[in-house]
């Protein structure tokens, strides 16, 4: 198998950003580390032909998840704080666990012969936006019509949860949240 | 219970003789003990009283309702207490609880009663001065309580219920000045040494109840019952019959509660206690327990007469024994500790001597075994109120300080003088009479050797009542007695207890004679002796021949007082009889040397190391299990994340390698 | 005809998740574990797209799986972090460790 730079490239870009994703002893670094990681992430979905997933990945993860989170992370922590370190026990473990998985999947992908060939590889423009778009939008028969609505009636569901979730309590209904403030 | 509404009101309510003690107990310990302790004496001693005129009244219509009775036995009231349970085919084994009323259960009764009564008056004169006096009267009411249970019991179980009450009741009284190291030490001495009589009891009392299925002494004294406990039994590990056995455990019971040698050796410390205290567990309570339990088992006990022969050879040598050991003593309480057990000697011998008499039982001898209980307790309780008051005076115990009370105290001089005549069986006072019973009864069931040592045991008991009485009443003061006086409530039931000491013997022996006759076994033949002319000549001259020696060497004109009085600077033989012959000594070593550190500490290791180390080896192992268990509880979300995580790889690569 | 075949994106995923597993268990903010958490869920998708790419007889269906994948990632996403503002609120404390009552 001849190696593709830029699929090496990409690669490379992914797995440094999930090592700075786990890594980082700043959260916020952390953060940002995960976008770089998405990023390529959407890069390689494009190197896959997947247009449509590479737009979503770059809008809802990018756009929207990782904005939330930075925000997240700035209300809730100062910033300079260093992150809560933890035992060297605890990497230890973490590591051997990760580190099973990671044999686990090697051996399995590597004993599966079938799947180094690339015998029904799809065409090249199997997830166009148009193709993608018509298959989400269409009621017919294989259509995705009705998940999309799900879909929709869950991020809203969602939404509204977050808010009830998230705001502060009425300032007068609990005096002893009051006195703790 | 025979046709209870024919029978008379006090026998319809005879567990009224129980509950006024036990109601004069809980009042007073539970009201007056702490707050009101002035009224506990007066109440515990009218209800006393109560008691006595209730227990009076219950005997006399007892004996006019059990004319025509076998035996003259009736359970006038019962009810059964526990049932335990149908085993197998066996019908269920029940303990009840009830007033057995026969001769000797009625006399004692009344002796109890008026004993308890008497003392009760007398120890609110003697526990004036005691800031405890709150804490004595309810126990001196539970000891009361619980003798009566025991005398009138219909089963062997309730029997021994209220024997074991009897022995609580006289530990918390003996060790009633418990701020006294010896009085602790006594009342432990006292309730260690017949709690472990009380053992062989308690095994005695299963082996019966098991092998004739019933606690009951109707069904115990039966033929039946006598058969069954004749006949081989296994006991695991070899067979024999069960009668001897049984006889043998229940009898060393009484043993340990009579204080027979050698386990006497808790009564002369149980001198510890408050004198009323010693008055009544010595005169008519505790000790002569083992003497009822022997008489309340006598037609069972009369078929093994290998039993009897040993009561009648422990009775009889620890008559002997005591006798001899009270000529040396120096405490006064201790001299008549000592004369107790050679009385309760004396009552046991007869007893034995009784039912070993060539194949039959000598009826001559239980009645009077039975007659000298109840004379001994007037006399006896008699002579240590008696030696309470002059405690009182002289503030010790010891004849040192005693000495020429005749002219302080002239009514108890002369009440001490009936009862001393009493004791040593000079006629015509109520000791001469069951006395020469006892010996006339030996000598009657062919026990010459028996009636012998019972003479001159009479001889060294006139001897050293009198040394008791002339060194405590003649010569000369040896302490101050500025204070002496009577105290009008001491010596009240003195004075009351003089009346039987002098006349109980001459007036009850016809009644003892006609009415205490035991119950005996079909095949067991009654014997009846006549009385040999020479025993009472002969009781009587020995007994003045004491008396006599005692005058001689301590009262009259040669006597030497100070040397009397001086322990110390003796030959070796009478120093070892006033060391009591090192009986306690024997008794440590024994325990201590042999049982604790060969027997017991051996024992106390493999406990330790062996048994408890395995359980605490179980015990160890399960904690640590859940500590580990523990450590994945902790309820942080990393290690359950962990486990969570690491379970999934490990069971697929298990899964992956094991079905490729 | 790219260059790179099934099994490299598979191990490549696999890799992804895996720092993903290591930085959730060692990790104690819980907004960093959080953000291992997405980590994982995107190599997730990257598997699905591949398969999609070299496996699936309906691409296309394939590809729109991961979409809504993405899509109920964001929902998760939101509700998660609302409850870590929430709770951050409540305790002052995103450290997993101090989380512990149902300890039993």
């Amino acid at each position: 198998m001849n190696a593709d730079p830029v699929f090496l490239a990409v690669a490379a870009a992914m797995v440094a950003g999930a090592l700075g994703t786990a890594l980082c002893k700043n959260v916020l670094h952390a953060a940002l580390s995960l976008v770089l990681c998405f990023f390529a992430t959407a890069i390689l979905y494009l190197l896959l032909h997947a247009e449509f997933n590479a737009l979503a990945q770059t809008m809802v993860y990018v756009g929207g998840i990782l904005v939330f989170m930075v925000f997240a992370i700035l209300m809730t922590s100062r910033l300079g704080e260093k992150d809560l370190e933890s035992g060297a026990g605890r990497r230890a473990a973490a590591l051997l666990v990760s580190g099973a998985f990671l044999f686990a999947v090697v051996q399995a992908v590597s004993g599966a012969e079938e799947l180094l060939s690339l015998r029904k590889a799809a065409n090249e423009g199997f997830a166009s936006f148009g193709d993608v778009g018509r298959l989400l939008l269409s009621p017919a028969e294989g259509g995705q019509l009705v998940a999309f609505e799900l879909a929709t009636a869950l991020l809203l569901a969602a939404l509204v949860g977050v808010v009830a979730v998230a705001r502060r309590p009425a300032p007068k209904s609990d005096p002893e949240e009051e006195e703790r403030r | 219970m025979e046709n209870a509404a024919a029978l008379p009101f006090a026998l319809r309510h005879v567990w009224i003789v129980l509950a006024l003690p036990l109601l004069s107990f809980v009042l007073n310990g539970l009201w007056t003990c702490r707050k009101k302790e002035s009224w506990s004496g007066p109440i515990s001693t009218v209800l006393a009283g109560a008691n006595w005129i209730f227990g009076t009244l219950c005997v006399w219509q007892w004996w006019k309702a059990s004319a025509g009775l076998p035996g003259r036995s009736m359970v006038p009231w019962s009810f059964d207490w526990l049932t335990f349970g149908q085993l197998g085919t066996f019908r269920p084994l029940t303990a009840g609880i009830g007033a057995l009323l026969d001769p000797i259960s009625a006399m004692m009764v009344f002796v109890v009663a008026t004993i308890a009564f008497f003392v009760h008056v007398y120890s609110i004169g003697y526990m004036r001065e005691d800031p405890a006096r709150g804490r004595f009267f309810p126990l001196l009411s539970l000891f009361a309580f619980a003798m009566l249970g025991l005398v009138l019991a219909t089963n062997v179980f309730q029997m021994y219920v209220f024997w074991e009450l009897v022995g609580v009741s006289s530990y918390q009284l003996i060790g009633f000045w418990y701020h006294k190291p010896s009085a602790v030490a006594a009342s432990k001495k006292a309730f260690i040494v017949t709690r472990f009589a009380d053992a062989f009891f308690l095994l005695g009392i299963v082996v019966l109840a098991w092998v004739v299925r019933s606690f009951d002494f109707s069904v115990l004294n039966s033929a039946a019952a006598a058969e069954a406990l004749l006949r081989p039994v296994s006991f695991g590990f070899f067979e024999a019959p069960a009668l001897p056995v049984a006889a043998a455990l229940v009898f060393a019971g009484g043993w340990g509660k009579s204080a027979m040698f050698p386990l006497h050796i808790w009564l002369p410390d149980a001198m510890e206690g408050p004198t009323p205290v010693s008055s009544i567990i010595h005169s008519a309570t505790m000790v002569v327990a083992g003497v009822f339990l022997s008489a309340r088992m006598f037609p069972l006990f009369s078929a093994v007469p290998s039993v009897m022969g040993l009561i009648a050879f422990v009775g009889a040598f620890t008559a002997a024994f005591a006798a001899v050991v009270a000529i040396a003593q120096q405490d006064i309480k201790r001299i008549l500790a000592f004369s107790t057990l050679s009385q309760i000697g004396y009552m046991l011998f007869a007893l034995g001597a009784a039912a070993v008499c060539g194949g039959g039982v000598l009826v001559a001898g239980y009645s009077a075994s039975m007659f000298h209980v109840f004379t001994h307790a007037f006399f006896k309780c008699l002579l240590f109120l008696v030696a309470g008051s002059v405690i009182h005076v002289a503030g010790n115990n010891m004849l040192s300080c005693m000495g020429g009370l005749r002219t302080k105290m002239p009514l108890t001089y002369l009440s001490a003088l009936a009862a001393t005549l009493a004791i040593s069986g000079i006629p015509p006072f109520s000791g001469f009479w069951s006395k020469d019973e006892i010996v006339a009864s030996a000598f009657q069931a062919g026990h010459p050797v028996l009636g012998t040592v019972g003479l001159l045991v009479g001889a060294l008991t006139a001897f050293y009542m009198f040394r008791f009485f002339f060194l405590i009443f003649h010569g000369e003061a040896r302490s101050d007695r500025s204070h002496a006086h009577e105290d009008r409530w001491m010596t009240f039931p003195i004075v009351c207890l003089a009346i039987p000491s002098l006349c109980a013997g001459i007036l009850a022996k016809p009644l003892f004679e006609s009415a205490f006759r035991p119950r005996l076994l079909p095949w067991v033949q009654a014997v009846e002796g006549t009385h040999a002319a020479f025993v009472p000549v002969a009781a009587t001259l020995l007994a003045l021949l004491g008396a006599v020696a005692a005058w001689f060497l301590y009262c009259g004109p040669k006597a030497d007082v100070a040397r009397a009085l001086d322990a110390e600077h003796r030959p070796a033989w009478y120093r070892l009889v006033y060391r009591k012959f090192c009986i306690d000594e024997i008794w440590l070593f024994v325990v201590r040397r042999i049982l604790f550190e060969r027997v017991a500490a051996p024992i106390k290791w493999f406990d330790r190391k062996i048994v408890d180390g395995a359980m605490n080896l179980v015990g160890k192992s399960v904690v640590l299990a859940g500590w580990c268990v523990n450590a994945l509880q902790n309820g942080s979300l990393a290690t359950a994340l962990a486990f969570a995580a690491g379970g999934f790889i490990l069971v697929w690569l298990l899964a992956g390698n094991l079905f490729p | 005809m790219t260059g790179f075949s099934l099994s490299a994106v598979l191990v490549l995923a696999a890799l992804l998740f895996a720092v993903g597993l290591y930085g959730l268990l060692s990790r104690r903010n819980l907004i960093g574990m959080l953000l291992c958490v997405e980590l994982m869920l995107n190599a997730a998708n990257v598997n699905l797209v591949a398969f999609a790419r070299f496996e699936s007889g309906d691409p296309a269906s394939g590809a729109l799986l991961s979409v809504f994948s993405i899509a109920i990632a964001g929902a998760e996403m939101a509700v998660a972090l609302a409850i870590l503002v929430a709770m951050h609120r409540r305790r002052r404390t995103l450290d997993a460790d101090e989380l512990n009552e149902l300890q039993g």
